[in-house]
């Protein structure tokens, strides 16, 4: 069996992909749809979001915050909303 | 003796009470018609000299009990005696009873000889003419009407007192009474403009028809009826009477930019200020009526109400006020028992229900062996009604009123049916407006039908209408008739009656149902059938013991739980909006936004009833919440159950949202994105104001029903995109599995539910608080302010031209149907109306039903006269 790889995301360990994958999930089940993150897991977010493979499109030119809101046949997504207004949704499960 | 005495003798256990009691069992047995039940034993010689004697002594009374029996013996001797001197001498009671109008209907039958005064002595003439004279009721110089006792009671009181209430059933005719007064008022100039509130949106257009019927005797032919809550600049300069019920009370006084002053108010089903939910905004609504014309005339109406006075707390200092309550019985009503005999399913015995106990009346027999709950009630009432009208069956739910009704439809299959137009109208209306295989298309065939909530209101009249005509025989209905529809019957059958699924019915409701048996003016009894009473599981209280309503508004009943209150008040500026207490958080908002208006909750109603020290701590717990509210008093004022701290928080939302404020406004619903729209509107009311739309899933399913009915999805448009997208999932292998009758259900409640509710009150709040944000932000030009969205979803349309069509008293389902045909969007009434008037639709493909209703406004239109129509066509 392969053994787990160890992940960072910020300050915080995992020790393995699994459990970060959870972390960001049980995050975004527990806000409300288009609540905003509040500012404890949006430093998280913003770390996370940095390993995106579309970070730099995603980040543009700088985050106001983040929210939580549908996509795509009834689920449910973080979104960032950027400083000039535009909004754009990203996937968790690619951050990490 | 003095004459009381003498009245309590003959109905105490030395008179003649067993006399009386065999004439009530042989009368009873026979008001189901001949042949109906067999009655063998029960005697059928009665002394009718004494009977009539002594009746005539009891009429006299001023007491419910004695006048019962005056009544009994009364209406006996005119329907079963065949003596035409003993009828006669029924009709004189009946009218010394002032109960013209079954001497009325005794007369129509054929029961009574016309003339009755020439066929009595002198004596007894002067004393009929009197008692004319003290009942007589004067709606105007040429016309009057004979009241009963209640009906003559209250019109004097109604003149002398500025705060009333009155209770009475059905069938005493209060809202006919109070109708004609309060036009009265109008044709005397004394009102300008009233409001009458009712609870539903089916008493609502009830009470419009009859004030538009009402009004041609008084001569107010051009006064304006509406149940539309518009409230525009040119609507104040002529007189009108506003129909309305409390959410489309609050619509109105949100729309005017100063409070409208009404000069008299009338509150219909006054009993419903105990509701949960709507209770709290009935009382508020009433207090905004009264703060903005202190001196607005009230008069609370109720049925059978325990404590009538509790209404007239509230009144002004030094305002003269008075209770009117019945003691008038106008229809003999009797209680009975159906038990099947032990062993033979078939064999069925009817007994009354006294209070002495049960006295056996007769036996009946059904059709077949009822191998199910719902045949039993089923076939008692077939074997019950098979020989009279009016037969009504009070069932739990709305699935249970259309199974039920099928299996009355299949047991007259035997019967001869000759085709009637009206209901062959009736039924071309289902299949063509609701769906081909919606049941009523072919019950309505053999006098069948169901009735219950969610139905659309030109469909639901239509069959209230075709009962009380005698044209339905059997209704099968379900607890919409405890809520506020004026529908009476003559019989009425019922088993283990409770509201819904689980909700036990309270003996208030049981005998608010009960006294729907018996129309006065058209049945001389009324019979209540209980069945399978003596089954405990069935009625596990027994019969229903006779009791009055306690009023009890809502806020005083939360008030009594004081601590309760209290721990909600001191943790509710914090708590997420999914934690939110439906029962306690509608009276905190009243308190909250009491406080957040006068500054303090001291001169609240419900306040003065509590100790200083108890409306301090109130005060201090709601202080917090209030300290950083900033949503205007407009706001606030205009949406009652929603609190303070909802709004503001909707307020918050919107402020610290990055996104360009446009991007919260609704799109109108010709656009496709409008549906996406409503779902983020809809996920963002669930978040800040109340879970209405939640869980997360219903929010899509809520947004279309919304989105289809605003952009006027005809009913039927909206059932057959339902059973689409059903039959597309793999559960239904094919058409014959799919439940239509189910979803046809469920597309009509959640038309009235979500669509016609729960979606124009939070999108009301919601644009109102997004106004005020659009003003901070100083882009109120952007905002839509020519799409009234609440206005659209209540009457479920979005042009200006259904909404006139609306406003000339037209149902939505017509509306809809006729505007198919017309090309603009922008029309106002006289433009409609012209329309109308011109008669081309006539040649349109439009149901028979919808071109008879368009038939009966142009031709109200026309009697009003406030349009010249033949100026205007030339």
């Amino acid at each position: 069996m392969a053994k787990a790889t160890p992940v960072k995301i910020g300050e915080v360990d995992f020790a393995k992909k699994g459990d970060a994958l959870e972390y960001l999930r049980v995050m975004l089940n527990s806000y409300a749809l288009e609540e905003r993150v509040s500012r404890d897991d949006e430093n998280f977010l913003r770390d996370a979001l940095k390993n995106h493979p579309d970070a730099n499109d995603k980040f543009g030119d700088g985050v106001d915050h983040f929210f939580v809101r549908r996509a795509d046949y009834g689920t449910r997504c973080f979104w960032v909303r950027r400083l000039d207004g535009t909004e754009e949704r990203f996937s968790y499960k690619s951050c990490v | 003796m003095s004459l009381d005495e003498i009245q309590k003798w003959l109905i105490g256990p030395d008179g003649i009470k067993e006399s009386f009691g065999d004439l009530r069992l042989w009368s009873a047995a026979l008001s189901f018609g001949e042949d109906t039940i067999r009655c063998e034993n029960l005697s059928c010689s009665h002394d009718w000299r004494r009977l009539l004697f002594a009746a005539s002594i009891l009429a006299e009374s001023a007491d419910r009990e004695p006048q019962e029996y005056a009544l009994m013996v009364a209406e006996a001797a005119v329907c079963f005696s065949g003596e035409p001197i003993y009828q006669d001498a029924g009709g004189l009671i009946l009218a010394r009873l002032s109960n013209h109008r079954a001497v009325q209907l005794a007369q129509d039958r054929e029961l009574l000889r016309p003339e009755l005064e020439h066929r009595i002595g002198k004596m007894e003439q002067l004393l009929l003419t009197r008692r004319r004279l003290h009942s007589e009721i004067f709606l105007n110089e040429k016309k009057s009407i004979l009241g009963n006792r209640f009906q003559t009671e209250l019109w004097a009181k109604l003149a002398s007192s500025r705060w009333l209430s009155a209770t009475a059933p059905t069938a005493a005719g209060k809202t006919y009474a109070v109708l004609n007064w309060l036009l009265l008022q109008h044709a005397s100039g004394n009102a300008k403009s009233s409001v009458f509130i009712a609870p539903t949106r089916a008493l609502v257009s009830e009470v419009e028809r009859q004030l538009n019927q009402l009004k041609l005797n008084h001569g107010l032919n051009s006064l304006k009826v509406t149940s539309l809550p518009i409230n525009d600049e040119g609507f104040h300069s002529e007189p009108f009477i506003a129909v309305f019920t409390q959410e489309r009370l609050h619509i109105f006084l949100n729309a005017g930019k100063e409070p409208h002053s009404f000069d008299y108010a009338i509150v219909d089903e006054a009993q419903k200020l105990s509701d949960e939910r709507r209770g709290v905004i009935l009382q508020d609504s009433i207090e905004r009526v009264v703060r903005a014309n202190s001196t607005c005339r009230l008069v609370f109406l109720s049925p059978h109400s325990d404590n009538p006075e509790v209404l007239l707390e509230e009144a002004p200092d030094g305002v003269a006020t008075s209770v009117v309550p019945s003691n008038t019985a106008t229809v003999m009503q009797n209680l009975l028992v159906a038990e099947q005999v032990s062993g033979k399913t078939k064999e069925w015995t009817l007994s009354l229900a006294t209070e002495e106990g049960k006295r056996p009346l007769g036996s009946f027999s059904l059709y077949d062996r009822p191998t199910c709950v719902r045949k039993r009630i089923a076939f008692v009432a077939l074997a019950l009604g098979k020989k009279t009208v009016g037969t009504l069956v009070y069932v739990n739910t709305a699935d249970s009123a259309e199974r039920v009704a099928a299996l009355i439809y299949d047991g007259l299959s035997n019967d001869v049916f000759e085709e009637d137009q009206e209901l062959a109208d009736l039924s071309e209306f289902c299949e063509k407006v609701i769906h081909p295989k919606f049941q009523l298309v072919h019950l309505v065939k053999r006098g069948v039908a169901f009735h219950y909530g969610n139905m659309p209101s030109l469909l639901r009249e239509e069959i209230e209408r075709l009962f009380t005509s005698g044209k339905i025989r059997f209704l099968v209905s379900t607890s919409t008739l405890i809520e506020g529809v004026n529908l009476a019957c003559r019989t009425i059958i019922i088993r283990g009656p409770k509201k819904g699924l689980r909700q036990d019915m309270s003996p208030q409701d049981f005998w608010n149902l009960a006294g729907r048996a018996g129309r006065w003016g058209a049945d001389f009894y009324g019979n209540i059938v209980c069945v399978d009473v003596s089954k405990r599981e069935v009625w596990p209280r027994g019969l229903p013991k006779k009791t009055a309503y306690p009023i009890k508004r809502e806020t005083d009943q939360v008030l009594e739980q004081f601590n309760d209150l209290s721990e909600y008040l001191s943790k509710r500026v914090d708590m997420e909006t999914a934690s939110v207490n439906g029962k306690l958080e509608h009276v905190a908002a009243y308190l909250m936004s009491w406080q957040y208006r006068e500054g303090s909750l001291r001169d609240a109603p419900p306040i003065k009833k509590l100790t200083k020290k108890m409306a301090g701590e109130l005060e201090e717990l709601i202080k917090p919440s209030l300290e950083a509210i900033d949503v205007s008093q407009a706001i606030v004022d205009a949406n009652p159950g929603i609190s303070i701290v909802a709004l503001q928080r909707l307020m918050n939302f919107f402020r610290n949202d990055g996104r360009d404020a446009t991007l919260f406004l609704p799109i109108p619903p010709e656009d496709s994105d409008s549906v996406d729209r409503f779902v983020v509107i809809f996920d963002i009311i669930n978040l800040c104001l109340a879970p209405v739309f939640a869980p997360e899933k219903r929010v899509l399913p809520c947004a279309l029903t919304t989105w289809d009915w605003m952009r006027g999805r005809t009913l039927g448009q909206m059932i057959a995109a339902r059973l689409k997208r059903e039959r597309a999932k793999p559960k239904y292998q094919s058409d014959e599995e799919l439940p239509y009758a189910r979803f046809i259900r469920e597309t009509m409640a959640s038309v009235e539910e979500i669509a016609r509710f729960l979606a124009p009150k939070y999108l009301g709040a919601y644009l109102s608080v997004l106004r005020q944000h659009f003003q901070e932000k100083g882009i109120s030009k952007e905002f839509p302010d020519e799409f009234p969205y609440d206005l659209f979803l209540e009457f479920g349309v979005s042009t200006r031209t259904l909404i006139s069509l609306i406003g000339m008293g037209l149902s939505r389902t017509s509306s809809i149907e006729l505007s198919n045909y017309i090309v603009r969007s922008d029309l106002g009434e006289m433009e409609v109306l012209n329309i109308l008037v011109g008669g081309e639709w006539e040649g349109l493909d439009l149901p028979a039903l919808v071109k008879r209703e368009i038939r009966r406004v142009t031709e109200q239109k026309r009697l009003e006269n406030s349009f010249d129509l033949n100026a205007e066509n030339s």
